[in-house]
């Protein structure tokens, strides 16, 4: 998982799908009252737009000091 | 969107401020990518939107989705321009583009105005959304300038042509909402406060290229473009403002073959002898190297993209075929703690797949795909090269996704801004303290700073067009100068909007050198943005 997060494009790639797949799970939950729909888009987004600072993160804490 | 509970003090103001504060540190100043730096702006926005704005759970999750939305109007262009590149890169094209540049003129300062300036104005005027920018840095970069300075360029230059340009959407938004006594004057008053850009925009083009010996050798030429563009676009604004940026952008290209008869610019320049945008390394021109393809072939893209935006958008037929299909998503009404509201919609910022840009390079990157690779240049390239002939669709992903990401948490940043009463809390609380002529003089930085978060002067202007005809109002100013400034500072903020540095950093081939780009742009953006001002101030003086 570490490895796969440390490969740009991959961990981009996985927090660009979140961030795509939120948005028609927001608006139909939204729009037709299912609270858990537009949460789990919510999540989506927060995990999709943590990645990319938490790779920095492990990148700089798994580099030689 | 009703604003009044909205808390306009200091603490709040300053909050309001944090997300865009954090933002610029963490891309200008610290360096980060864009993409952590866009994602740690977003969280920041959405933590104050929640803790200091009330705005609930579901408000939030709202405004990210349609963040999103927005973002997909970018990315329609990022991808199949990103396409493009690899299309052309991969036959050759832009070797053969540097050579054949080269070959049209042997003055250096003219190909870096015709390219970076007058070429990229004109691509404004039919293509928004960054087109410009995508299509115009790999060639610079072809030509051999330093892809930081070949974003900066076509940025600054095509400043000018974002309000009128494509065809105007920018200005008709503008009208959509506010109303205005006479929007004649007001186009009119817009583009006068433009010419700055123009005048501002050519001279600097010239100075990043080679400084001030540049701009002794160029500056008849900067006044003639400057005089077509930013004086056409006053005439042509009184009379059909959708195509304002347009006609003046073409006729400054047509100049452009008198122009380069001109003795004083077929000749190399001489005594330019600092050229900080131009590559160290760069090739000069060898007899004996042929060049994969013509210049009109290495063209063909671009020549395609041209027709084809101006046959869908001119032809109204086509264009109202085409305009049929309409992509929405549906979003109810969201509330926050001080009732800022946004109203439910069937369907939110309708998307026209095939009169977008994006749908227009797809084409123009299809067809010259068949073409090139009919004609075997993919095969004859990779062959020079040594490498396999394969990569057009890997190498367009592996550009395409860092790019993508920051630019959906700019714009997702950005909405909850918007959604959460934080740009109603930053221009109602400039308002607040400024007397009237400083409010005049600022107006345009909140046009810049809705632009800075959008991407988008269009979306500037909606953003706070409404609000700054209110504000004018209340301070017994101008409403028709007011909007013009507001108009105008939509356009400058574009100069460092994150998005489109991102859009130009991923086909100069330099993603994650975003803040360099910025820096080189940001003083443009600030002197700019003074000299709009005080041309304000005159405008509200001199009634």
């Amino acid at each position: 998982m570490l490895e796969r997060l440390n490969n740009r494009l991959t961990y981009l790639g996985i927090s660009l799908l979140l961030l795509l797949v939120a948005l028609p799970l927001i608006s139909i939950g939204a729009t037709r009252g299912i609270p858990l729909l537009w949460r789990v888009g919510l999540v989506a987004f927060i995990v999709g737009g943590l990645i990319p600072p938490v790779q920095r993160l492990l990148s700089r804490t798994s580099s030689p000091a | 969107m009703d604003t009044t509970q909205l808390p306009i003090d200091l603490l709040s103001w300053t909050l309001a401020l944090l997300p865009i504060v954090v933002l610029v540190v963490l891309l200008v100043v610290l360096r980060w990518t864009a993409p952590q730096a866009a994602a740690v702006g977003m969280f920041t926005a959405a933590l104050v939107s929640f803790l200091v704005f009330r705005t609930p759970m579901d408000a939030l999750a709202v405004a990210g989705a349609k963040g999103v939305w927005d973002a997909i109007f970018i990315l329609a262009v990022v991808w199949p321009a990103l396409l493009l590149y690899q299309v052309v890169n991969h036959a050759g094209g832009y070797d053969a583009l540097r050579q054949g540049i080269a070959r049209f003129s042997r003055n250096e300062v003219f190909v870096v105005i015709a390219l970076g300036w007058v070429f990229t104005s004109f691509v404004q005027g039919i293509d928004g959304f960054g087109t410009p920018i995508v299509v115009v840095a790999p060639i610079l970069v072809a030509f051999g300038m330093r892809p930081v300075y070949a974003v900066a360029i076509p940025i600054i230059a095509h400043i000018w042509a974002k309000l009128f340009g494509t065809l105007g959407v920018g200005w008709l938004a503008t009208l959509q909402v506010v109303s205005l006594a006479d929007p004649t004057k007001a186009a009119f008053a817009s583009a006068g406060l433009i010419v700055i850009q123009v005048v501002f925009g050519g001279f600097t083009v010239v100075w990043m290229y080679g400084r001030w010996p540049a701009v002794r050798h160029a500056w008849p030429v900067i006044l003639i473009i400057s005089a077509i563009q930013g004086g056409g676009q006053m005439i042509v604004a009184l009379y059909h403002p959708a195509l304002a940026a347009f006609i003046p952008a073409t006729v400054a290209l047509v100049a452009l073959y008198p122009l380069s008869r001109w003795r004083r610019f077929a000749e190399p320049a001489q005594g330019i002898t600092v050229r900080p945008a131009m590559r160290d390394d760069r090739v000069e021109l060898a007899e004996d190297t042929q060049p994969p393809m013509g210049l009109i072939m290495a063209f063909l893209p671009y020549i395609l993209l041209t027709v084809i935006a101006l046959g869908v958008l001119t032809i109204k037929p086509i264009d109202a075929a085409l305009e049929r299909l309409t992509l929405a998503l549906p979003f109810p009404q969201v509330t926050t703690g001080y009732g800022v509201q946004n109203a439910a919609t069937t369907g939110y910022s309708p998307l026209a797949p095939f009169t977008h840009p994006g749908a227009f390079l797809v084409l123009a990157a299809g067809i010259t795909w068949i073409v090139y690779g009919a004609r075997g240049y993919f095969a004859k390239w990779a062959a020079r090269n040594e490498e396999t002939p394969v990569g057009i669709l890997r190498g367009t992903l592996a550009d395409a996704v860092p790019a993508s990401v920051p630019i959906i948490g700019f714009l997702m940043m950005a909405k909850l801004m918007d959604h959460s009463g934080q740009n109603q809390v930053l221009a109602l609380g400039i308002s607040a303290v400024a007397p009237a002529y400083a409010f005049a003089f600022m107006s345009n930085g909140i046009g810049a700073l809705g632009a800075f978060m959008t991407s988008s002067s269009t979306s500037s202007n909606v953003l706070f067009a409404p609000l700054q005809q209110t504000l004018a109002h209340l301070n017994g100013l101008s409403e028709t100068t007011i909007i013009a400034a507001q108009s105008a500072g939509g356009a400058i903020g574009n100069a460092i909007a994150p998005a489109n540095v991102v859009l130009g950093a991923s086909t100069a081939g330099i993603s994650g050198r975003e803040g360099d780009i910025i820096r080189k742009a940001l003083p443009w953006t600030i002197i700019a943005i003074i000299l709009t001002g005080l041309a304000t101030v005159a405008m509200v003086v001199l009634g």
